[in-house]
């Protein structure tokens, strides 16, 4: 039998350290009594076997499955309720006895073994890395934009082990780094200011030539106005730029009703400013701000933005009526006038004057302007250049870069060939400039650069943790302060770790880790059918329903508020628009609020969350397997194994049925979907009563009545989204592991081992105790030996 | 023929002013050119200096689409009556509504001294209307505005008379747009205050609507006219909806009409007057504008019917 | 449609050039124009090499109107292959071939199709998961312009089709425009310098940072050496490229008379299928490569420019709904006709050994996915049409899973590498050559 080899293997690891446990010999009856049946030679459910576990421990896998034992039996979820289970007693001793077992393979292993931690920077920490190292404005400036997307690995893409390195993505580091180097060089004198003006006729856009003193806009955001000056080349540099506009919003409340314009007359008026790039094309294009406009008198705005060399500004009328211009002209003005046609196209002069708009006397730009010059990213390795620089400046200024580019001070010998590169180009073609840029280009392709290694002892040194806590928080390199401080000290790291989630770099954390986690970078993969959802898309609900998750990590987040919030919140951020969606009252802006929920509006914490309940859905229905695995994977951490590969799946016979609980009974006729799916389906299809935008529903569209109905593994009855919540409340332990474990892989950049569970068990027990706060689990989780060491 | 008809019109009213004491209504002045076009005029691209006509345009405003009747005869009429010829009937004519109201009468003069004697010995207390008759030439033109103006101003008069410019055609039967578009300026100091050029829509039916409107009598029923008061198009308001939306030119069964575009004849003929102000092109079939605007211009031909 | 696939740089030795084509409104004249270093020398009858193109989809094709129901010469053509039937001899459809439990993943083990293994359970081969199309790229070496192409109608990251030696996904091109502008927009001079010093200063940049990945190796763990072997092999593959586009910096790009419709970007998938499979032609027989992967993902907006009512992922899961599979039909018969318009041309190129273009090029067709409705990547879809085979016939594999019997997929890939002249017996779970294909 060999499961008694494993348990000898264990044995034998375990009398390196200390004798055989009593114990262990009670393993061996357990899994034959209770296990092997259906995990064995002749069912493997689950796709898991434990009579064949392998021998060798060092590999970690069957440790990996005895802990994974372990954890369902302490969970209760094996064996199965219609099984035969063990006593209190017998399940006492063998718990008891795992863990020890385990306890001690663990150190072992970790004293046998250092882990690999090699990794590259993924496409975001490049990007965030490059801002850092140059102070560049990266808001329109995309260096990764070509980079094949990064893997994922157990749901993260900072995981060293999907990391993977290809000659396309050299390629792309080495235009990426020729782009970055052009950017950030910027040696000579301050670029000259620009001063420009457009009033009325002169304003460029699509409805000039109708009163010559002001450009006007008569719909929502389609009739782009700008400074024709610009039209062809953009801005001539780089840097802050102040535009103004005077504009008037003109008959806001005409003759015409809002239903016919599709427009709502008691808004005040709002101008919103976009920018692009005639270059870059539609991706470049983005908002930048929205500003409301008086009735009737001239409001003036002035905003300050940073504009990127050749980018332009456009102004649109952020809430005019919806659809066409054309469309007013052959359905909306005949209702208002017999000389008009219907529905042909009438003149735009007979309406042009009538109806609300939003004129615009006056456009502006005015810029260049800089804080400093030269800029600080550039001076900061290039400082006070000499007329005439020499090769000794050369040296000097990439020697200072690759200091702050590898993270680390750099050794001469390790420095040379850069600087013998950069050189050989100076002495050949007596370019300065293009010679500190090709040195730029080599150390931002140098594996010093592109790899986060870890070198020498077990212990991280000082600068590897400095590093290491700033691409987990800030998914980019270390500033100064963070690789001045004494780490090593407890206080120290405790206040830096304070103060970098303040710094507003720890956005990234938010979007990458919250974003990954919860999958919201799923959303917008299978987006909702534009026709049907028309909606959606108008009030850019999917913008919306993310920052509404963010906002709520955010809170829970700075306020060290319990992670518990995430299941039960009873409050979340929304504007407007999500609130219409939601049928939520009392949320006029488009500014996100706070807002306190009720339990009739069902939607307490990241169950009612639109942005999860969309990214579960297909865009056209809902997918309760997939939501039911979302939960299972995202919050109680025990996602189960997909379709096991030896069995041919059967193909699902739908016709002639309605209801999706009556297709997945479909599906779980088979018994070997039916193992997991008893599991999933009914935390899935107790979330049906959330339709495939998340919109609360109690009938199906073909109008049968919704069963959130059904029954858990361990007895439990469900029955909607509160009683999971109730569900997941009772596990409030299994949750905090689950966010704990996500949380360690992304911080570590790799997958847990079970080397690391003690760190985490025991934080997660401090956690429980102390409130649950999240700040508190990130402080625990830095502070722990697992994230300090290799 | 034409002054003893105007003459037979205004005797046949009582003189009965509406407005006793101070009367502030604006004077009304219409000098009314014989086949001037604009070609004639510096002002509207002409080849001709124009000072005079120049100076009045820079200081009102200035008219790009303005239509007379298809001759001289018919828009007199139309002038007086405020009605296409087809609609022409016995009404009660613009000088004897004016007269009524309690304006002073400068008459209709041809001849030069008559018009200045009148402006010389005016009133300021009661209000007055006077047009005054001119020749084609466009010298001569000029250069009797330039008097006009200078008496009016010299009475300090200026302020609060409005001088109304335009051509009544000829004899010929006009068909095209370029042949019915005429010179119209129109200054008044009271409601312009910058020089501007219009591209509203006008035509000999707005005038009457327009003076009506500035002496404060009511269009009733019984006046109806078929045009739009100007008013709102000098003050400069943004409505279209206060504007008129086509024009027409009619002489006996012919009809034409046209928005800022299109023109459309009862003889079919549509043409886009952007891209072919000679009208010697078909619209294209791909012009996807061109059906909406043509149905339209149809359906205002049809409502003479 | 308003393009025109001609091609009419004529050798004017050449006296049996034929018209042909006359499908979608172009017609394509053909001689061959091998621009290949290894034929610049040689009388170009005497080399005409070996081609292959491999066209993947992401959901497969509904199993019951791919597979015919008869074997042998005499099947009744399926209904999905009916545009192809009249090329009937000209290929040959295999049914109940897989990869065995190494690419079951559902659409998660639809990258295995062209290596037979998954890219996570590549370390227990020896040649990890590397395509065969990659294998036999690298054979052709530095003889062609580019070792290989990578083409995709619709873009879905997750499932590449071409994987490179170190297990890499290759990153296709998907726009036509690109397509073509690789392949014969002429570059102009003065950029030529810049191409060059370019890539010049490349490769000095790499050998730079090859020798500090060197110190960095010998200050890391062996597990992370490892890792940083993947930096290596990245640049001896980069530096391989740039070398070799080097050498065809000099070399201007073949004169095609093919204009492509300047929206062809923006073509519905219905309209834009075709497209690649004209540039398809155009790129082997100008021998600007030899060896085309194409993979036909997502039918992008707009339904494809079909009349469907719902997605084409929600469709493949029909569950045997009529009304579904109705609308799935119609999409995977544009899969199946956009190859037969390939076959008629290809069938109509002669080249100077007096075959068609067909003959030389063999033309895998089929997906890594079994049976989308349940999520199956068992019994794959497979065609191969030219490449000088025996063809006309099904080939039904025995297939007994308790007996242990069983063909892997890989053995097909085994004959079309031997065919391709690579010299092996094996790739990755192959048992050997594929029993009954066999040579013309």
């Amino acid at each position: 039998m060999r499961v008694k080899e494993i348990i000898a293997v264990l044995g034998l690891f375990v009398t390196a350290a200390a004798s055989t446990s009593r114990a262990d010999v009670a393993l061996i009856p357990f899994l034959e009594n209770y296990c092997i049946q259906c995990h064995g030679a002749e069912k493997q459910k689950g796709d898991r076997r434990f009579d064949l576990l392998g021998t060798d421990l060092k590999n970690h896998d069957d440790a990996e499955s005895l802990q994974e034992i372990l954890d369902q039996l302490n969970l209760g979820e094996m064996p199965p309720e219609e099984e035969k289970q063990p006593s209190a007693e017998e399940l006492k001793t063998i718990v008891a006895e795992l863990t020890e077992t385990l306890q001690r393979a663990r150190i072992a292993a970790r004293e046998n073994s250092g882990r690999a931690v090699l990794r590259r920077l993924n496409r975001a920490e490049y990007r965030n890395t490059i801002r850092d190292l140059f102070a560049l404005n990266m808001v329109d400036f995309d260096p990764t934009v070509g980079f094949p997307p990064d893997d994922s690995v157990e749901g993260f893409d900072n995981v060293g082990e999907g990391l993977v390195t290809s000659d396309y993505l050299l390629q792309n580091y080495l235009e990426a780094a020729r782009k970055v180097a052009d950017k950030a060089i910027r040696p000579g004198p301050r670029p000259e200011k620009i001063h420009l003006i457009s009033k009325g006729e002169e304003i460029g856009g699509t409805m000039r030539g109708f009163r010559s003193e002001v450009a006007r806009m008569t719909i929502k955001l389609r009739q782009p106005l700008n400074l024709s000056q610009l039209r062809k080349r953009g801005v001539p540099a780089d840097g802050e730029y102040v535009i103004r506009v005077k504009a008037i919003a003109h008959q806001r409340k005409s003759r015409y009703k809002d239903e016919d314009l599709r427009y709502n007359s008691d808004e005040p008026m709002r101008l919103s400013i976009s920018i692009d790039s005639r270059e870059l094309g539609a991706t470049a294009h983005r908002t930048i701000g929205e500003f409301d406009i008086r009735d009737d008198e001239i409001t003036t705005i002035e905003h300050r933005v940073w504009l990127d060399r050749g980018f332009n500004f456009n102004l649109h009328w952020a809430n005019g009526p919806n659809g066409s211009f054309k469309r007013i002209m052959r359905k909306v003005l005949p209702k208002y006038t017999d000389d008009a046609i219907y529905p042909l196209r009438n003149p735009p002069e007979m309406y042009i004057g009538s109806g609300p708009e939003l004129h615009v006397y006056e456009l502006e730009i005015e810029g260049p302007f800089y804080d400093e010059w030269p800029p600080a990213g550039f001076a900061r390795y290039f400082p006070d250049p000499p007329k005439k620089p020499n090769s000794e400046y050369l040296d000097a200024s990439l020697s200072r870069l690759a200091a702050r580019a590898f993270r680390r001070p750099v050794s001469p010998a390790e420095l040379q060939p850069y600087l013998a590169l950069a050189n050989r180009h100076f002495e050949k073609h007596k370019d300065f400039w293009a010679a500190a840029k090709y040195g730029v280009r080599a150390i931002l392709t140098s594996p010093n650069f592109i790899y986060l290694a870890e070198e020498g002892s077990k212990k991280l040194a000082r600068n590897e943790l400095a590093t290491r806590l700033s691409y987990f928080l800030w998914s980019s390199m270390p500033d100064a302060e963070l690789l001045a401080a004494s780490l090593e000290e407890p206080d120290v790291l405790r206040n830096q770790v304070g103060r970098m989630l303040r710094d507003p770099r720890s956005s990234a954390f938010v979007e990458n880790f919250a974003g990954q986690w919860l999958g919201l970078r799923r959303l917008g993969e299978m987006p909702p059918d534009p026709e049907k959802n028309r909606g959606y898309y108008a009030d850019d609900l999917e913008s919306a329903m993310r920052e509404e998750t963010h906002r709520l990590f955010r809170h829970i987040l700075d306020g060290n508020r319990s992670i518990l919030e995430f299941i039960n919140a009873d409050y979340t951020f929304l504007n407007a628009a999500l609130a219409r969606h939601y049928d939520i009252p009392g949320v006029n802006s488009d500014e996100f609020q706070m807002v306190t929920l009720k339990a009739d509006h069902h939607r307490g914490g990241l169950l009612g969350h639109g942005s999860i309940l969309t990214a579960t859905s297909n865009g056209i229905e809902t997918q309760p397997v997939v939501r039911g695995v979302w939960i299972l994977e995202n919050l109680l951490g025990t996602p189960p194994p997909p379709p096991p590969p030896d069995i041919e799946p059967i193909e699902p016979d739908t016709r002639g049925l309605n209801t999706m609980r009556e297709l997945m009974e479909k599906h779980r006729d088979n018994p070997t979907c039916f193992e997991c799916h008893r599991r999933i389906d009914p935390l899935g299809l107790a979330m049906e009563n959330f339709d495939h935008v998340g919109v609360w529903r109690e009938r199906y569209a073909k109008k049968s009545l919704i069963d959130p109905s059904g029954k858990m593994v361990d007895g439990t009855t469900i029955d909607g989204p509160d009683s999971i919540r109730n569900y997941l409340l009772k596990r409030t332990n299994q949750f905090t592991h689950c966010l704990s474990e996500k949380l360690f892989i992304y911080a570590l950049g790799r997958r847990i081992s079970f080397t690391d569970r003690e760190d985490i068990d025991r934080i997660v027990l401090e956690v429980s105790e102390q409130g649950f706060g999240l700040q508190e689990l990130i402080q625990k989780i830095v502070a722990s030996e697992t994230f300090q060491s290799k | 023929m034409r002054i003893p008809f105007i003459i037979f019109i205004f005797l046949s009213f009582f003189h009965s002013p509406a407005f006793a004491g101070d009367d502030n209504r604006p004077n009304l002045v219409l000098i009314l050119a014989r086949d001037l076009t604009r070609g004639h005029l510096e002002c509207y691209g002409g080849n001709h200096p124009s000072p005079n006509i120049d100076r009045l345009a820079k200081e009102g405003v200035r008219y790009e689409t303005a239509w007379r009747m298809p001759d001289e005869n018919l828009s007199k009429k139309t002038l007086f009556s405020g009605r296409y010829p087809s609609h022409h009937e016995k009404a009660p004519s613009l000088s004897a509504l004016l007269e009524k109201s309690g304006y002073q009468s400068g008459g209709m003069n041809i001849d030069l001294e008559k018009s200045l004697s009148f402006l010389a010995q005016a009133q300021g207390s009661q209000p007055f209307f006077m047009i005054h008759f001119v020749g084609s030439e466009g010298a001569k033109v000029d250069h009797q505005v330039g008097k006009l103006l200078s008496a009016i101003e010299k009475n300090e008069f200026k302020e609060n008379t409005l001088v109304m410019l335009t051509s009544e055609g000829g004899s010929g039967k006009a068909k095209t747009d370029f042949e019915v578009r005429v010179p119209f300026i129109v200054r008044a100091p009271f409601l312009v205050r910058q020089g501007r050029v219009s591209k509203d829509l006008v035509d000999f039916t707005d005038i009457l609507p327009t003076f009506l409107s500035l002496a404060k009598i009511a269009n009733t029923d019984a006046l109806k006219s078929d045009g739009k008061s100007m008013v709102p198009s000098l003050t400069g308001s943004d409505d279209p909806f206060e504007k008129r939306n086509w024009i027409c030119s009619e002489s006996g069964g012919f009809r034409m009409v046209r928005d800022w575009q299109h023109i459309l004849d009862t003889e079919g003929n549509f043409h886009d007057l952007r891209s072919d102000p000679r009208q010697a092109k078909e619209v294209s079939p791909l012009d996807k504008q061109a059906p909406g605007r043509r149905t339209r211009l149809q359906m205002m031909l049809d409502r003479f019917l | 449609m308003p393009y025109q696939l001609l091609v009419t740089k004529m050798s004017p030795t050449s006296c049996n050039r034929r018209t042909f084509l006359r499908g979608t409104g172009g017609v394509l004249m053909s001689l061959p124009i091998l621009e290949s270093l290894a034929a610049a020398g040689d009388k170009p009858s005497d080399k005409i090499p070996m081609r292959m193109l491999c066209v993947g989809n992401n959901f497969g094709f509904v199993p019951s109107l791919f597979f015919p129901t008869g074997t042998g010469s005499d099947y009744e053509i399926p209904e999905l292959l009916t545009s192809m039937a009249s090329y009937r001899d000209q290929f040959t459809i295999f049914s109940q071939l897989d990869h065995g439990s190494e690419g079951v993943g559902g659409h998660g083990g639809v990258h295995a199709f062209l290596s037979g293994v998954l890219a996570k359970n590549s370390k227990g081969y020896a040649e990890g998961n590397v395509t065969f199309d990659q294998k036999a790229a690298a054979h052709v070496g530095p003889d062609t312009r580019y070792p290989s192409l990578q083409l995709a109608c619709g873009s879905s990251s997750g499932n590449r089709l071409s994987w490179s030696a170190s297990g890499v996904a290759i990153p296709p091109v998907e726009d036509p425009s690109k397509i073509f502008a690789m392949l014969f927009q002429k570059t102009d001079p003065a950029n030529v310098d810049v191409f060059k010093r370019t890539s010049a200063r490349r490769i000095s940049i790499l050998d730079l940072v090859k020798t500090d990945a060197d110190h960095l190796k010998r200050k890391i763990g062996r597990s992370d050496q490892e890792k940083l072997d993947q930096y290596f092999t990245s640049i001896r593959e980069l530096e391989n490229r740039l070398i070799q586009s080097q050498k065809w910096h000099d070399r201007e790009k073949p004169d095609v008379e093919y204009s492509l419709p300047d929206d062809a970007d923006d073509f519905d998938f219905v309209d834009r299928l075709p497209l690649y499979y004209d540039l398809i032609t155009l790129a082997l027989q100008t021998d600007s490569t030899r060896v085309i992967s194409l993979e036909v993902s997502g039918i992008g907006t707009n339904s494809g420019g079909l009349p469907l009512t719902k997605g084409y992922h929600q469709l493949t899961h029909h569950g045997k709904v009529e009304s579904y599979i109705k609308e799935l039909k119609l999409i995977e018969k544009v899969h199946t006709s956009a190859f037969a318009g390939f076959l008629e041309k290809a069938s109509g190129i002669e080249e100077a050994n007096g075959k068609t273009l067909l003959d030389n090029t063999m033309s895998l067709f089929g997906s890594g996915m079994g049976n989308a409705s349940s999520h199956s990547n068992k019994d794959l879809p497979l065609l191969l049409a030219g490449g000088g085979f025996k063809h006309g016939q099904h080939l039904r594999f025995k297939k007994d899973r308790s007996a242990g019997i069983e063909t892997p997929a890989c053995n097909l890939f085994v004959s079309m590498l031997q065919r391709f002249g690579v010299e092996t017996d094996k790739f990755n779970n192959s048992s050997g050559t594929l029993t009954g294909l066999d040579l013309a």
